[in-house]
């Protein structure tokens, strides 16, 4: 009974590790293309820059940084992610024309501000009227006294 | 109904017979993993790739059946086996006999391939398609690894070798008795889960190591490997960490000499890859946000690997003598080998691809994120190699002049205490740090309102009578630490109340969520600082020792500890004596305690079962340490002010790494149904 256990357990192990070789069915991929790695990379770096983004927003919010310090560093994710995108366009081989609308359209905005010699934030950022508190264009409310802004 | 009859007794024997053949099996498949990996990714072939995808799979499959082989072995009782016999009984209850398995050095071996290998198998599901470039060089490592493991537990410490002695016709195998037991310092709960978590944190860091040998062999160092491997490595420095704490707890509640750590070089062992995990976990936030310290990022998680690695060679093979090196073993000169092995092997591809891991960025100012987290990788660094130093000299000491000098607790307490205190300073400030530069409007908005609070809690501490330099600012930082992170939940809190409009409660669990990375690191730093407090306590431990007469009493601070009776008696374990004692508060009972002194028949060991009332503030620590000649009892009393806190701390840091391991959210369902609409209308903009 034993021995027989043992051998079935033989049996399935080679079957399981050595059926690839055998089976007749089409093998999903397991290596990428040079371009697949690159698209990969700058996918990965790309994650890591909205998060980045997500992160500045809310330091920006919770009152944790300058709006110099908010703008500098906004700068050069933007920067960084104008670059990324449009590599990655060339890659898909959508550079001049291809890819989605929005992206395209996304694009050409971050290559003009990269093009800018330098980007001025002050139209990002208004006046409360209620407490003269600088806050980010387009927030609902006032982070500082809550004064509805929209 | 375990006690092997005759009918079982041939059964039995196939288990071990089993156990062996599961284990060759392991050794082949690793072996057959490796080859396959590099022929695949030589031909880059799929079939294969996928081969060796389903060989760390069946490896996985293989070590479980010799696991449960050994499970069965101890289960039964069967002391033809050399490993059963000498760490079980037939009276040991099952719980026990189960933790048996990683008693002794062969069987916690096979326990670290059988987590390993899990590790391994549940990896290559997850990653199999995500990662396709770098999988073949990742099985290639995993493979090396359980190779080594598989090797060891074959060849040098096998858990199924037979009992055997010499007799008139040459040596023939016997079965014995009876076991020699489970050491009884072992047998405590903590002791049963703190291996297998301890080892689960060992192995999980072979994944992110994996992962950057790959990097470093392929040359695609970019944050792909990063990404991928991020929540592997917190979660082994989740389990690392529990596996520590749980390591305090047992020899706390279990050794009765009134602490839980004693810098012993086992748990000196476990200590230092978490240091260097701690540092990674915090310098990678850099190279994610900064593209900066790829070099350091990647020589830390080497490290860590391999330190995790010479933690098991320091814990097994016996080489610097300590409470845990209950074998001593031949297994030294194959670990040494191994450790060798990697560091070669792992730091000669990282000088090689060293033109390929330039920083993007430098760093623009001291006053900044990146500084204060470089600074606090700095002083790890500097715990670690201060720890590292402790803890080998001894072995380098008895090398050089044939005596072995031992490194005690006053030496690590004077170097580790300062840097400790540093890296709660960094816990406090770096996160009010901003990346790149902080402004003096930061500045100022950020410290102004921790530095006065803690400075007005200073004070009143000194007035309380805190008047010891080390504690004082021990606390002063825990409570300067405690308000900036308590700040940090405000202000976000507020923020998001009032850009949402969503009540406070909302708001914090909506705030936390969202940012789990963030915030559950500023959880994750809340409990060092209970842990802190905790350990702040140590300064002002009292101890009180005598013998005591039923009737009699010690007392020690605010506690009185009457003995009322003495008691002796047998169970099919051990024999034992117990105190019984009331404790009191000033004149009014406020617990009944009992303490032991058992004698264990099988291993003929004696241990100490102590007994602790807890409180938040402090822990009364009673010692019952044996019988006089008099007939009176040997008791030993301390009082360890807030070691409570230490594992409340602890609990807050699980809870903390969980949320911090937790998935951003998805996409805003009204956002994305916005961003479509928006599409739709460009794309109707464009076709007119």
């Amino acid at each position: 009974m034993v021995e027989f256990i043992i051998l079935l357990i033989a049996v399935t192990v080679f079957w399981f590790v050595l059926e690839p070789y055998y089976t007749g069915k089409k093998l999903p991929d397991r290596f990428m293309t040079k371009k697949q790695v690159k698209k990969n990379d700058l996918t990965a770096r790309k994650d890591a820059l909205n998060d980045n983004l997500k992160d500045l927003e809310l330091e920006f919010q919770t009152g944790m940084i300058s709006k110099d310090d908010y703008s500098v560093l906004h700068d050069d994710y933007n920067n960084r992610l104008a670059h990324i995108t449009r590599e990655l366009q060339e890659l898909d081989g959508s550079g001049s024309g291809g890819g989605s609308i929005r992206e395209r359209i996304e694009a050409d905005v971050l290559a003009r501000r990269k093009t800018e010699k330098k980007i001025d934030f002050s139209e990002s950022f208004i006046n409360c009227p209620e407490c003269k508190t600088e806050v980010v264009g387009g927030s609902n409310f006032c982070p500082e006294c809550g004064f509805k802004l929209k | 109904m375990f006690n092997i009859n005759a009918a079982d007794e041939n059964e039995s024997r196939y288990m071990g017979d089993i156990g062996n053949i599961a284990l060759i099996a392991v050794f082949t498949l690793s072996l057959y993993t490796i080859i396959t990996s590099v022929r695949g990714i030589n031909t880059r072939r799929n079939d294969l790739v996928i081969s060796a995808e389903r060989s760390v799979i069946a490896t996985f499959a293989m070590v479980t059946v010799s696991f449960f082989a050994l499970f069965t072995l101890l289960a039964r009782s069967d002391f033809h086996y050399q490993y059963v016999t000498q760490y079980s009984n037939r009276d040991l209850p099952m719980f026990y006999k189960m933790a048996g398995l990683w008693a002794g050095q062969a069987g916690s071996l096979l326990l670290w391939l059988f987590i390993l290998s899990g590790i391994t198998a549940f990896a290559v599901i997850q990653y199999k398609n995500r990662n396709r470039e770098l999988m073949p060089y990742v099985m290639a490592v995993f493979g090396v690894t359980t190779l080594f493991f598989s090797f060891v537990c074959l060849f040098l410490t096998n858990p199924f070798r037979e009992l055997v002695t010499g007799a008139a016709g040459g040596i023939i195998d016997f079965t014995a008795q009876d076991g020699q037991g489970l050491n009884p310092l072992l047998q405590h709960p903590a002791m049963v889960i703190h291996p297998p978590i301890l080892f689960a944190g060992y192995s999980g860091f072979l994944v992110p190591f994996a992962f950057a040998i790959a990097a470093l062999i392929t040359g695609q160092l970019d944050a792909s490997w990063i990404q991928s491997t991020r929540r592997w490595t917190i979660f082994s420095w989740l389990l690392l960490s529990v596996g520590i704490l749980l390591g305090a707890k047992w020899a706390y509640v279990e050794l009765g000499w009134g602490g839980y750590w004693a810098w012993d070089p086992v748990e000196n062992a476990s200590l230092m890859p978490w240091l260097t995990g701690t540092a990674f976990l915090h310098s990678v936030i850099i190279q994610e946000k900064r593209g900066m310290l790829k070099v350091w990022n990647m020589t830390l998680i080497l490290l860590t690997f391999i330190l995790c690695i010479f933690g098991t060679f320091i814990t097994r093979s016996g080489i610097i003598s300590s409470v845990h090196s209950f074998a001593q073993s031949s297994i030294g000169p194959a670990f040494s080998a191994f450790l060798f092995f990697l560091l070669v092997t792992s730091f000669s591809l990282l000088f090689y691809r060293f033109p390929l891991l330039k920083s993007e960025n430098r760093l623009d100012s001291l006053l900044s994120r990146e500084s204060s987290f470089l600074f606090n990788n700095l002083i790890l660094l500097g715990a670690l190699f201060a720890t590292f130093w402790g803890t080998i000299f001894p072995v380098i000491s008895e090398w050089a002049t044939g005596t072995q000098v031992t490194v005690g607790a006053p030496y690590f307490n004077k170097v580790n205490v300062p840097i400790g205190l540093m890296l709660m300073l960094l816990t406090g400030v770096g996160p009010l740090f901003a990346w790149r530069k902080t402004s003096t409007y930061s500045l100022k908005r950020n410290f102004l309102i921790p530095f006065a609070l803690s400075i007005i809690a200073g004070v009143i501490m000194y007035i309380l009578g805190i008047r010891k330099i080390m504690p004082l600012v021990s606390f002063y930082l825990c409570f300067f630490v405690a308000i900036t992170i308590v700040q940090e939940f405000m202000r976000g809190t507020r923020a998001r109340h009032k850009n949402w409009s969503e009540p406070y409660h909302r708001a914090l669990v909506n705030m936390t969520m969202r940012n789990t990375r963030r915030y559950g690191g500023y959880i994750i730093h809340f409990g060092i600082v209970l842990l802190f407090i905790g350990f702040t306590g140590n300064s002002y431990v009292k101890d009180v020792s005598g013998e005591l007469l039923p009737g009699e009493s010690l007392v020690i601070g605010d506690y009185e500890v009457l003995l009322d009776r003495i008691n002796h008696g047998s169970v099919p374990l051990y024999d034992y004596s117990e105190v019984i004692l009331t404790v009191k508060k000033d004149d009014s009972i406020v617990s009944r305690k009992l303490a032991q002194r058992r004698n264990y028949k099988a291993s003929q060991q004696p241990t100490t079962e102590l007994a602790i009332h807890s409180t938040l503030k402090e822990d009364l620590y009673l010692v019952f340490s044996g019988m006089a000649p008099d007939d009176k009892a040997v008791m030993n009393v301390y009082l360890n002010p807030l070691v409570m806190w230490v594992w409340i701390g602890g609990f807050v840091l699980t809870i903390g790494t969980i949320i911090a391991m937790v998935p951003g959210p998805k996409p805003d369902r009204r956002v994305s149904l916005k961003k479509r609409s928006e599409d739709k209308e460009y794309a109707e903009a464009e076709a007119v």
